[in-house]
């Protein structure tokens, strides 16, 4: 199967379907794909296989020739020197390193309202129906059931959160700002705090705005307890 | 006479491990590598259920593929390389003993130590197969909670953070699996 067959396989999640008119390579490929994390692209998983491959395999290559290797170094001396003159050396713009930067927030932590039990198929709740849809991916989907929530509960601050994440990660920080600013008002989601710092510092990057972003991450680098985010806001403070 | 050599991308799997036999070159390691880690990592997840390991395999087959290449007669590449992921990862969940003592010797309820032929999985890997392909049938939550449980090794209380299910529901959705995947097993004899 190719690259494209998986992704899509995943993104369908095919492994709900029959199968039969696969062989069985393609159904195992199809039914492993469900326990790889919703959120998370397959093609950075791929990349980093293949980077840690590269990696390796290059310590155990059976072909070491001196004149190729080199070779290899001095092509490697040029790139680095043509990577840093023309690109490394110029400014990145605040909008870039926000866009680099950008993840979305996995709902491990979310407050579960409703409980799920074996005997009873009760129906899902619009807000656990958005929370299936972020953790499975389906962003459109998630975004669109969170609105819809929202307007029967205006106080969710925690799914108003998510929404400016939502938000945020389609590049429209500067509808996001207000929802992730709305949960500073709710005491109760302390527990969101450097989150609501990282995600609200990534929109004011991503519209230009240094000087609002840049407190943020001061705070977060300089955390000793927990340190989430901390090497990260290091590492854009640096770039600004 | 000068006629263009093929490009390593237009040839087919069979073409570059025959032309690797002969002349190992990294080049072609690294287009097989390239062709083959998105099914091995999705071949991997079906049978460890645990994302990270199943990196960990995949690059492990790949890293050990040069010297397999080279010592086994292989007639379709792709057919071989299943093989050897599958050989792979069962042996690496034998090794867990939190799923042998836990899991296989509870659904099974034998405490084995039988070996097959060399060329077939042995007993306790055909097991680990079966087993592994029906807890793919569970319920989403009972399956969600054992492959946590006993195939990416998390506790209790990390299970009920990731999923937000209450610590008595894990324990219940975990003996109920077991019991179910008893069931499934019993079915497929």
């Amino acid at each position: 199967m190719s690259r494209s067959e998986l992704r899509q396989a995943h993104q369908d999640q095919s492994w709900q379907r029959d199968l039969s008119t696969y062989d069985e390579q393609q159904q195992r490929a199809i039914r492993g794909l469900q326990y790889h994390p919703s959120g998370h692209s397959l093609d950075e998983t791929w990349n980093r296989i293949q980077g840690r491959v590269a990696t390796q395999g290059s310590s155990t290559s059976t072909l070491r020739p001196m004149r190729r290797v080199l070779s290899i170094a001095a092509g490697f001396a040029v790139l680095v020197l043509g990577v840093y003159f023309l690109y490394l050396n110029q400014p990145v713009s605040p909008q870039v390193l926000s866009e680099n930067a950008f993840q979305y927030l996995r709902m491990e932590n979310i407050t579960r309202l409703t409980e799920e039990t074996e005997a009873v198929a009760a129906p899902l709740t619009l807000r656990e129906q958005a929370i299936a849809a972020y953790e499975d991916g389906k962003k459109e989907e998630a975004e669109r059931l969170i609105r819809v929530h929202l307007e029967d509960h205006p106080k969710d601050t925690e799914m108003k959160f998510y929404y400016g994440i939502i938000l945020l990660g389609k590049g429209q920080a500067d509808s996001a700002i207000p929802y992730l600013k709305s949960i500073e008002q709710d005491q109760s989601l302390q527990k969101y705090e450097r989150q609501h710092q990282w995600y609200l510092a990534l929109a004011y990057l991503r519209l230009g705005n240094v000087e609002r972003a840049t407190p943020l991450l001061e705070s977060l680098a300089g955390a000793t307890k927990p340190k989430v985010y901390a090497s990260e806001a290091r590492a854009l403070l640096k770039r600004l | 006479m000068f006629g263009r050599a093929k490009r390593l991308d237009d040839r087919s799997d069979d073409e570059l491990v025959a032309i690797y036999r002969e002349r190992p070159n990294p080049r072609i390691w690294d287009e097989l590598c390239g062709r083959y880690i998105p099914i091995l990592y999705a071949w991997s997840l079906n049978w460890l259920k645990n994302p990270q390991d199943s990196e960990d395999a995949t690059m492990d087959i790949l890293l050990d593929l040069p010297n397999k290449v080279r010592t086994y007669q292989i007639e379709s590449f792709k057919n071989w390389l299943f093989l050897v992921c599958r050989n792979h990862c069962l042996q690496k969940l034998k090794k867990s003993s939190k799923l042998r003592t836990e899991l296989i010797d509870e659904i099974y309820e034998i405490n084995f130590m039988e070996n097959g032929p060399d060329d077939t999985l042995d007993i306790e890997e055909e097991r680990l197969s079966v087993m592994g392909d029906a807890i793919d049938q569970l319920k989403p939550a009972q399956k969600q909670c054992l492959v946590l449980f006993y195939f990416q090794k998390h506790s209790y209380k990390e299970i009920v953070e990731i999923t937000g299910i209450e610590h008595s529901k894990v324990k219940s959705h975990i003996q109920n699996g077991k019991r179910n995947l008893k069931n499934l097993i019993e079915n497929l004899r």
